[in-house]
């Protein structure tokens, strides 16, 4: 069956403004029909066009446009991540090295990603103590995962034993929380979410007694309401 | 340039005569050898050392001749080299002058071409008049081997310059009338082809849209057909010589048993043309097949020569059956068949070519015939509008297309092509390394002019670029300071090299959408390209090449 577009698809796929489109109508150069007064694009017709121009069209779109729409974003990215991450506790804690390598294998991840976790997470911690003071810390990998990683998650770990991270107030660390961004972007919003929520006095008495993963995502879903 | 285009059409004169006249000295002396069956190596054996003279003696890798000389007008006419006079004409001499079935047009517009290119840079002119004159030598070259001044002005303007203004037009025409006095000084006033052809009815017009019709599609075949020996040649893993070798004896054999098959052919159009006595319609369909086959095999095998002549002589192969089917219908005011055969040629050489006007000329002033030219624009026209409904560019410009090789002067891509990219890099900029921290970027960024900022990893090499835009809304969030290291926020862009053409670069900033893109060279870092920058740029070259 021949797939239809009409104008605002075509706006979304070459990124030119509506009025450019009518000009192109009108011109003859963009391959369209009209019928009962409304203008419609075939697809296929559209793609071989865009092609022989050169034109770069955002192939994706003309499958998920629709889909996307629905899959708004409801719910925090956070929350969301945190419950892609998981809860885990009494994780064994003998050691920087001891931790990392627990981490990968406690986690949903692809195969490739277990492998090479520990070692980015160890990069990182390298440079500068992840640890953002009162026995919490934020390890993370050095570079965002790109397309290794589909969707972001947090995962929290509370330790068997309190490891020192080289925290800024000296305090040894009783859980962490491992970011692992799909890319730069959420990467920022998402430590930054965190942070916040994590530096919270309420929060961090809550964690003392290692809540389980929908008290969590409660506690988090509360803490934002009352900050917005 | 009016002087140095009466010195081209001069020399490209006696080259186009020489030529001519060596390869029929050599069809001659090996047909009174008279060898019999042994007769089918001498196409192996020509085409053989005529690709090892060119492609390892004279190192000369450009490609077909008419083809070569239409890059060299988009990308510049150094790549016409002088040595290309001698392979192309020593090449061409051994390809076609053995039996392999093309034709000499193509190398000798090569020649013209180079020689063109070698004048100008003789001369010390600059990149435009240079490329003037390779196209002035083009028409020279068509114009002497073809005794047709207005054909090789056509010929030139349509196919090879593409231009139309007083620069190009009055010296290409000195060219082509010099070149063609040379000839006919030489070799004596002689008409390729004659024909008195009396007037075409309704009927036949009407049949002429069939025929181009027909020609069209056949020149599709052709050029396809074309394609598909080359890539079949290129299969064989052998040296270039031996597959011409290979190539040159398939073509010995087809010879054998139909000798008009070989070489240019015209010859087998001459006698379609004038003999009262008709061959048979199958011998003629057989013919044309056989040609067909017999000039892929030489080009796609590796042989120097071009099209044009297989064309023609194929085109009146199919005309001439056209017209004797057309005789065998019940139909009133059927022309004469040879009329038939002529606009055949028209049509052919407006399908493979693209050049309908060429076509039509050439048949004009071979025939000294004005009374066919309204078959011949009906048959041309509707012939290219076949042909190009189904292949984009003409078996000249397909290759160049495809490599992206055909920039025509004036459009987008020919300015921007020109364009170097070191010199418009930005490189006022600040670098930050992979691990710094967020706090100490701080210190960086009060200082910085930009809102970019190229990320390099321990090897100096970069590996992304922070934007601020990116970063802005968490810039004075302090809880981050000592969490956020740049190399976790930057972005991931494709990487300009400095090497690529510009229109590789050009589709990476369409596919990543930046603004601005890292420029290496080879692994070092250069600077960053932006894209307002390559804007202005093109503006000003916009503005210098308008006319």
């Amino acid at each position: 069956m021949a797939k239809w577009l009409i104008v605002s698809d075509v706006v979304q796929l070459l990124h030119v403004p509506e009025a450019t489109i009518y000009r192109w109508i009108r011109q003859g150069d963009i391959p369209c029909v009209v019928r009962r007064g409304k203008h419609y694009f075939n697809q296929s017709t559209l793609v071989t066009w865009a092609e022989s121009k050169h034109i770069h069209l955002e192939k994706h779109s003309l499958r998920e446009s629709k889909k996307k729409q629905k899959a708004s974003a409801t719910q925090s990215p956070l929350v969301e991540a945190f419950e892609a991450g998981n809860v885990f506790h009494a994780v064994p804690s003998g050691s920087l090295e001891t931790l990392f390598s627990q981490i990968p294998s406690c986690m949903n991840l692809p195969r490739q990603l277990k492998e090479t976790l520990a070692e980015q997470l160890m990069q990182r911690e390298l440079l500068s103590s992840t640890a953002i003071g009162n026995g919490i810390a934020v390890p993370h990998p050095k570079t965002p995962l790109g397309q290794q990683l589909k969707k972001s998650m947090v995962g929290t770990f509370f330790l068997e034993k309190p490891l020192d991270f080289k925290a800024p107030d000296g305090l040894p660390v009783f859980v962490v929380f491992v970011l692992l961004s799909a890319d730069s972007f959420h990467h920022l919003h998402l430590l930054s979410q965190l942070a916040r929520f994590l530096n919270n006095i309420e929060v961090n008495d809550f964690l003392k007694h290692s809540p389980t993963l929908e008290n969590l995502v409660d506690l988090f879903q509360k803490n934002l309401a009352e900050t917005a | 340039m009016m002087t140095a285009a009466l010195g081209i059409g001069l020399v490209c004169g006696i080259l186009a005569v020489s030529l001519n006249w060596s390869v029929h000295t050599l069809r001659l002396f090996i047909a009174g050898l008279d060898l019999g069956w042994r007769s089918i190596f001498f196409p192996a054996l020509g085409a053989g050392i005529a690709v090892f003279f060119v492609r390892y003696l004279m190192h000369d890798n450009e490609g077909h001749g008419v083809s070569s000389v239409i890059k060299a007008i988009a990308m510049g006419s150094g790549s016409l080299r002088r040595r290309m006079i001698y392979s192309r004409f020593f090449g061409s001499f051994l390809t076609v002058g053995s039996g392999g079935s093309t034709g000499l047009e193509g190398p000798i517009v090569s020649i013209g071409g180079a020689m063109g290119s070698a004048l100008g840079r003789w001369l010390d002119m600059n990149e435009r008049h240079k490329k003037l004159l390779v196209g002035y030598g083009a028409a020279g070259a068509v114009a002497g081997i073809f005794n047709a001044p207005l054909t090789g002005l056509i010929f030139s303007l349509e196919i090879i310059i593409g231009e139309w203004t007083y620069l190009t037009i009055l010296p290409t025409i000195i060219a082509a009338v010099s070149a063609t006095e040379v000839s006919r000084w030489i070799m004596g006033n002689k008409i390729a082809f004659f024909q008195e052809i009396a007037g075409f009815s309704i009927t036949s017009l009407i049949a002429c849209f069939a025929l181009g019709a027909l020609t069209g599609v056949i020149s599709i075949l052709f050029v396809r057909s074309l394609h598909i020996w080359e890539k079949f040649f290129a299969k064989i893993s052998l040296h270039l010589w031996v597959r011409a070798a290979i190539g040159g004896l398939s073509v010995g054999v087809l010879g054998y048993y139909m000798p008009e098959v070989l070489s240019e052919g015209y010859s087998a159009t001459q006698s379609f043309l004038t003999d009262s006595i008709r061959p048979e319609l199958g011998f003629i369909l057989l013919f044309v097949l056989l040609k067909f086959l017999a000039c892929g095999i030489t080009l796609g095998s590796g042989g120097v020569g071009g099209v044009f002549a297989p064309s023609l002589v194929i085109g009146s192969g199919v005309g001439l059956a056209f017209g004797m089917i057309l005789h065998l219908l019940p139909l009133d005011g059927v022309a004469e068949d040879a009329a038939f055969a002529l606009a055949g040629m028209a049509g052919m050489v407006a399908g493979v070519m693209h050049g309908p006007l060429t076509g039509i000329f050439l048949v004009m002033e071979a025939t000294r015939g004005y009374s066919m030219i309204l078959p011949l624009m009906l048959t041309a026209s509707s012939a290219m509008v076949v042909s190009s409904f189904f292949d984009i560019g003409s078996v000249y410009t397909q290759d160049l297309i495809k490599q992206g090789s055909l920039i025509k002067r004036g459009t987008d891509r020919y300015l921007l092509h020109h364009l170097n990219i070191r010199d418009i890099l930005d490189k006022d900029f600040i670098t930050i390394p992979e691990s710094l921290l967020l706090r100490d970027f701080i210190d960086e960024f009060k200082r910085a002019r930009r809102n970019y900022f190229p990320v390099l990893d321990a090897e100096e090499q970069c590996v992304g670029v922070v934007f601020l835009d990116d970063i802005r809304p968490h810039l004075f969030d302090t809880s981050l300071y000592d969490l956020v290291t740049m190399g976790s926020v930057m972005r991931n862009l494709p990487i300009i090299n400095l090497n690529e053409p510009i229109n590789v670069a050009l589709d990476k900033f369409e596919t990543s959408k930046a603004w601005s893109l890292p420029v290496v060279e080879g692994k070092i870092f250069l600077g960053m390209l932006s894209k307002s920058t390559l804007f202005d740029h093109y503006r000003r070259e916009l503005q210098i090449q308008a006319i």
